[in-house]
């Protein structure tokens, strides 16, 4: 995420792509919809599907018992007759509610929508119909007939049980095993399971408002010639943080380094520190910006072979 | 060169935009909450303008920015924006509307070879099995296991036979039950399995096809050598007409696949498999479909009419509704879609 603007040069900043995607923890889905412009999704974590799952299940069973009681109060049943009634209820339930919940709220039942994930179609484009039906169909087959296999174990016919048991424990790892942690009717349906995107729009450090000491600090493009667009978003992400005993040293810490590589010969008050690097940070990005408009685009601080002896 | 004091050209490129952002990021929130249904009309109109917008903005932002947080914020927001525009736009009964008027039937005539084959398969075991039972009544217990068989068999007397295909009349939450217990009962599950195993090659089908045909032919042999041929066919007929038409395009839904993995063409087995799922998924719900309507004659219908010529009537007549269903409608006067644009449902 961090250098995703900073494709232009591969090498270092590939393999720092890679890590930052990995250390922001969790598969990521890439889309192209129809206006050709790719963006990535982040998968939705197996604890969430789980228990979204869970809860999906909480108001189906719900809702057949509600019925069953409804049933049983028009007159009185045998067991077997009851047992009977309560997983038909369970069958019409199940399957049709999944379908109709994801096709009435694009791709979220109950259970995803309070864990802010959905369902969407790997390549662009919206999710079909055909779709939303293979998944929820083979969800049926895949998990839930196998635990009713289970529920009907009898100890002396251990043999069909067991093979449940084993297609449940295979079918339940496999999203583990997978690139976009699809389970088997996702990967025939097509679609992926991802976490809702939700990101707010954060303020424009390089457009706070200009304050006299904005003025005050002025580099030269030798000074500005040391960093790429990496180190930029390093002290990005150090500027937004919040302002906290911990914190503050760093900052000072940070622009004292800062000083002595670029070699900023005047002074600066600790009290400045902050005003420092908001000025160096805004001062930076136009320069690179400036350079990656006319095609010298630069990743990190090793953008060049001449600079690299430097550090 | 810059320096600070006047503001650098990605600011400015955000300050221009920043407004039509934050205006397509409070529609997205209410769509997303109540609905694109809810929108006001401005705001429905502007959506994919802003949406289009937006993507554009990303692309720039990608290229001219070194701001990660608004690439960041832009990723986001389209691709809301994006699951919003690109969200399924059916509705229910339109799906439904389509699925009867199209869908299945034409998944149904798309399948003309799997359903024959399937169909052949169940004959063929069922004129076995009677054959080897009319010879050698022991050969019944081969055939039928013990819980299906409940008490019919070759020992059984005549009377014990009828007494099961005349049942007395039970209540009616009796029926309820025979009905529940029906679904859950041997037959469901032979479509459930042919249907799901038919992935592997076929094999595990036919041999369910071959045995299900068997059943019946072992009854039929048993009932046939107490002289109660006909009351069985009616008893039968009443349900089973659209039974086994149920197992017969679950199982040609499983060949389908099945066929996919076998003959793949010049496609791959995936792209293959995709391909038929779309006829096998429609297969599949109509098989169960007819399943639930095989379920409701036996529990209810079954029970209420006992005469062997109206048993064998009203199977009969709704078995032809259903081939007349699944036969005649769809066909369109003009020239005939291709089969990839009939996507969904």
């Amino acid at each position: 995420m961090s250098a995703e603007t900073a494709t232009i040069k591969p090498g270092a900043a590939n393999a720092r792509r890679s890590g930052g995607k990995a250390k922001a923890g969790g598969r990521l889905l890439t889309i192209i919809p129809p206006e050709g412009v790719p963006f990535d999704l982040r998968i939705a974590s197996l604890f969430a599907r789980a228990g979204a799952q869970i809860i999906d299940i909480i108001i189906t069973v719900g809702a057949s018992l509600l019925l069953l009681v409804a049933v049983g109060l028009i007159g009185s049943v045998d067991f077997a007759t009851a047992t009977a009634i309560a997983s038909l209820i369970f069958l019409f339930i199940g399957t049709p509610y999944y379908i109709l919940a994801e096709l009435l709220a694009d791709g979220r039942t109950p259970g995803k929508r309070l864990l802010g994930i959905r369902a969407v179609s790997v390549k662009g484009g919206g999710l079909s119909v055909h779709q939303i039906v293979v998944r929820n169909l083979l969800k049926e087959i895949e998990i839930f007939t196998p635990i009713l296999l289970l529920f009907g174990a009898t100890p002396d016919n251990l043999l069909i049980p067991l093979i449940a048991l084993a297609w449940l424990i295979v079918v339940i790892a496999f999203p583990a095993f997978n690139a976009q942690s699809q389970r088997i009717g996702d990967l025939i349906a097509g679609t992926a399971v991802i976490a809702t995107p939700a990101a707010a729009l954060l303020p424009d450090l390089a457009s706070a408002p200009a304050t006299p000491s904005a003025e005050r600090f002025v580099f030269t493009p030798a000074q500005m010639d040391l960093y790429g667009a990496y180190e930029l978003q390093v002290l990005e992400k150090l500027l937004r943080g919040e302002r906290n005993e911990i914190s503050r040293p760093r900052l000072s810490d940070a622009a004292m380094r800062i000083r002595r590589k670029i070699g900023y010969e005047e002074t600066v008050a600790p009290h400045e520190d902050e005003a420092f690097l908001q000025a160096f940070y805004t001062a930076q990005r136009g320069y690179l910006e400036q350079k990656k408009l006319f095609g010298d685009a630069r990743a990190d601080k090793h953008y060049g072979g001449a600079q690299s002896g430097t550090e | 060169m810059k320096t600070s004091g006047e503001i650098i050209r990605s600011s400015r490129f955000r300050l221009e935009r920043e407004s039509d952002w934050l205006r397509l990021q409070t529609i997205l929130d209410q769509a997303e909450r109540r609905g694109v249904k809810s929108l006001a009309f401005e705001d429905a109109r502007d959506l994919v303008t802003l949406y289009r917008q937006a993507v554009n903005a990303l692309s720039v932002a990608r290229e001219i920015s070194l701001d990660s947080a608004i690439v960041a914020y832009l990723e986001s927001l389209c691709a809301r924006a994006y699951l919003v525009v690109y969200a399924p736009r059916a509705s229910i009964r339109g799906i439904v509307s389509r699925f009867f008027r199209q869908g299945a039937p034409l998944a149904f005539r798309r399948s003309g070879i799997e359903l024959v084959i399937a169909f052949v398969l169940m004959v063929l075991g069922g004129v076995a099995a009677f054959a080897l039972t009319r010879t050698d009544p022991t050969w019944f217990y081969a055939f039928v296991p013990e819980g299906l068989a409940a008490g019919r068999g070759p020992q059984a007397s005549a009377d014990a036979l009828r007494r099961v295909i005349y049942d007395s009349e039970p209540g009616a939450l009796d029926q309820l039950g025979a009905f529940a217990t029906y679904l859950f009962s041997h037959n469901t599950r032979v479509a459930i399995f042919s249907f799901v195993l038919g992935i592997l090659a076929c094999v595990p089908s036919g041999l369910l096809m071959l045995y299900n045909g068997s059943v019946i032919g072992a009854l039929g042999a048993i009932y046939a050598d107490k002289g109660l041929g006909l009351d069985l066919f009616a008893w039968l007929s009443i349900h089973g007409v659209t039974e086994l038409s149920a197992i017969t395009i679950a199982t040609a839904g499983g060949f389908r696949l099945g066929r996919a993995v076998l003959f793949p063409g010049e496609k791959t087995r995936k792209a293959a498999l995709s391909d038929a799922a779309r006829d096998a998924v429609k297969l599949a719900v109509l098989a169960a479909l007819m399943l639930v309507a095989a379920g409701l004659l036996e529990g209810f219908a079954r029970q209420l009419v006992t005469a062997p010529m109206w048993r064998i009537a009203i199977g009969w007549s709704i078995g032809a509704l259903w081939f007349c269903w699944l036969l005649g409608t769809g066909r369109q006067a003009g020239n005939i879609r291709p089969v990839t644009t009939e996507a969904t449902s």
